[in-house]
């Protein structure tokens, strides 16, 4: 019986797979083989000549040393602006006058296209990789930040209580109670954070930088280089698909978390 | 040694006629909800006592108080002659809920209160194991706690209580949640308990049976705010009488065959 259903699901696993290969490969092929008047060669390329050219950045590093780059802005970004958000939302979560405070503050914050913001950080930053890094982290700390204040006013009581009656200090709750029960709620932060933080990285080498993948695309599209451009998405496609595949395989092992502190 | 011995002999005297634990005119007030009134209270050392009243009266704001972990407006709670203004860590506290931490296995949560005292692994895990034994825990050691029972949830919090070795014991309707088979087991488990470790119990509950069953005084309160309205002392005789209504009857038969199917424990 069991076996059947494991089987059933398998096929129809298989059949979605299937068919959005299948989607795909029609796309491509349409893309390919379409005539001049309906996509021009020159705005929209062809799959051949971005996969060439593709293949020419590979031989020459330029695809990886740019994604490298990216892809490093992105993990400080969510260092950083992780930290931040995990020890601002422990402190908002343990001290009810501390929320009262910056709650409003940070949600008004929140509320704000950051987008906007880049101007004035390359005012505060210039176009160097600190400013990259110090937006997205300014980005991915929200997520950060409101998921681990939830965590922490989620304990049940007498989970609290019981650990009162142990004599635990401050920190000895965080350690052993507060940072654990928030654990599930900062993996579902950085599921949410991980594809924010490429937009975010992205965004500030578009507006301004020397080097990275956004900067990659801009300075492909300046030069009408249109096979460069979509070689470079799909690049950043590639390894932010990756990067939240990974993510994801972290959340389902630490699903038991959360669910069972529900209960 | 000599210049000691009248100081600790005068302890001794002071500890035998010292109440554990004592409210004195104390009022509680919760959202400008008077929740308990005037309440006077002594709980000798080494007995048990019940407090019994209609559900929402405030048992368990009383016993939050006894437990350090609220403070009165009016009034004083005093535990072993001294004010109560944190947490009582003396004193161990049992609630309906079991208050496990979900991610730790068995032998780490009831190993967490000497962890907190920074006590070494090894001696904790010793310690620990030890505890296990005692409430029929074995082969457990490292199961989750959603892959345990109810009854067997709470024996993991027993242990976790007494394995810091308080001197009272809160319980707050502990064993409410659980199947009245797995009740009666844990009440008769945890008598014996306090009785050999001469444990000074409070319990809250709206079971009467259990009240009867397990203490040597029951006080009855009134609905909120919480008066005490009656002191009453438990005889021998009124324990015979809930035991056997529970031996002779096919209640007991039934009991009896549960009991023997349940040998792994609730």
């Amino acid at each position: 019986m069991g076996r059947r259903n494991e089987i059933t699901r398998w096929r129809r696993k298989l059949a979605v797979r299937l068919t959005q290969f299948v989607i795909v490969a029609v796309l491509l092929l349409a893309w390919e083989f379409s005539p001049a008047w309906l996509l021009d060669d020159f705005l929209w390329s062809r799959p051949s000549a971005i996969y060439s050219q593709t293949l020419a950045w590979l031989a020459r590093g330029i695809l990886v040393g740019n994604a490298a780059i990216t892809l490093e802005c992105v993990l400080q970004g969510l260092l950083f602006g992780g930290l931040a958000g995990i020890l601002l939302g422990l402190f908002a979560g343990l001290r009810p006058a501390a929320a009262e405070l910056i709650n409003r503050p940070i949600e008004a914050l929140f509320a704000v296209p950051k987008i906007a913001l880049i101007p004035l950080f390359i005012l505060w930053f210039g176009i160097g990789v600190y400013q990259h890094v110090i937006f997205t982290s300014v980005v991915v700390f929200f997520f950060f930040f409101f998921s681990v204040y939830n965590g922490v006013r989620s304990v049940p009581v007498a989970l609290r209580n019981a650990l009162s009656m142990t004599g635990a200090s401050s920190a000895q709750a965080v350690h052993i109670l507060y940072l654990p029960a928030s654990l599930g709620w900062m993996i579902i932060a950085l599921r949410l954070a991980m594809p924010y933080a490429f937009v975010a990285a992205v965004s500030t080498e578009v507006i301004a930088s020397t080097s990275g993948l956004g900067n990659l695309v801009k300075n492909s599209a300046s030069m009408m280089n249109s096979a460069g451009m979509f070689s470079a998405m799909f690049t950043l496609l590639f390894v932010s698909m990756i990067s939240s595949g990974l993510v994801n395989v972290l959340a389902r092992k630490n699903r038991w978390n959360l669910e069972q502190l529900e209960e | 040694m000599l210049a000691d011995a009248p100081t600790t002999a005068k302890r001794d005297r002071t500890a035998r006629e010292q109440p554990t634990l004592e409210f004195h005119s104390v009022s509680r007030t919760l959202a400008s909800l008077p929740v308990l009134q005037s309440i006077e209270l002594e709980v000798e050392c080494g007995s048990f006592v019940a407090l019994v009243g209609p559900s929402g009266c405030g048992k368990t704001t009383l016993l939050n108080l006894a437990a350090g972990l609220a403070q009165p407006d009016e009034g004083v709670v005093l535990y072993n002659g001294v004010p109560l203004l944190k947490p009582n860590t003396n004193a161990g506290y049992l609630t309906q809920d079991d208050a496990l931490l979900p991610w730790r296995d068995v032998l780490s949560n009831i190993a967490l209160p000497l962890e907190v005292k920074k006590v070494d692994k090894a001696v904790r895990t010793k310690a620990a194991r030890r505890i296990i034994q005692k409430v029929g825990l074995v082969g457990f050691e490292h199961h989750r706690p959603a892959q345990l029972s109810g009854g067997m949830r709470k024996r993991v919090s027993l242990a976790r209580t007494l394995i810091y070795q308080p001197a009272t014991l809160l319980l707050d309707e502990p064993f409410g949640a659980l199947d009245a088979q797995t009740r009666m087991l844990m009440q008769n488990e945890l008598l014996e308990l306090t009785r050999e470790l001469g444990l000074t119990v409070l319990l809250v509950t709206h079971d009467i049976g259990e009240a009867i069953a397990m203490a040597d005084r029951i006080i009855l309160l009134t609905a909120r705010p919480a008066r005490i309205v009656e002191v009453v002392d438990v005889s021998e005789a009124d324990k015979r009488d809930i035991r056997e209504e529970r031996e002779h009857t096919l209640f007991s038969h039934i009991w009896n065959h549960l009991a023997e199917q349940s040998q792994i424990r609730g």
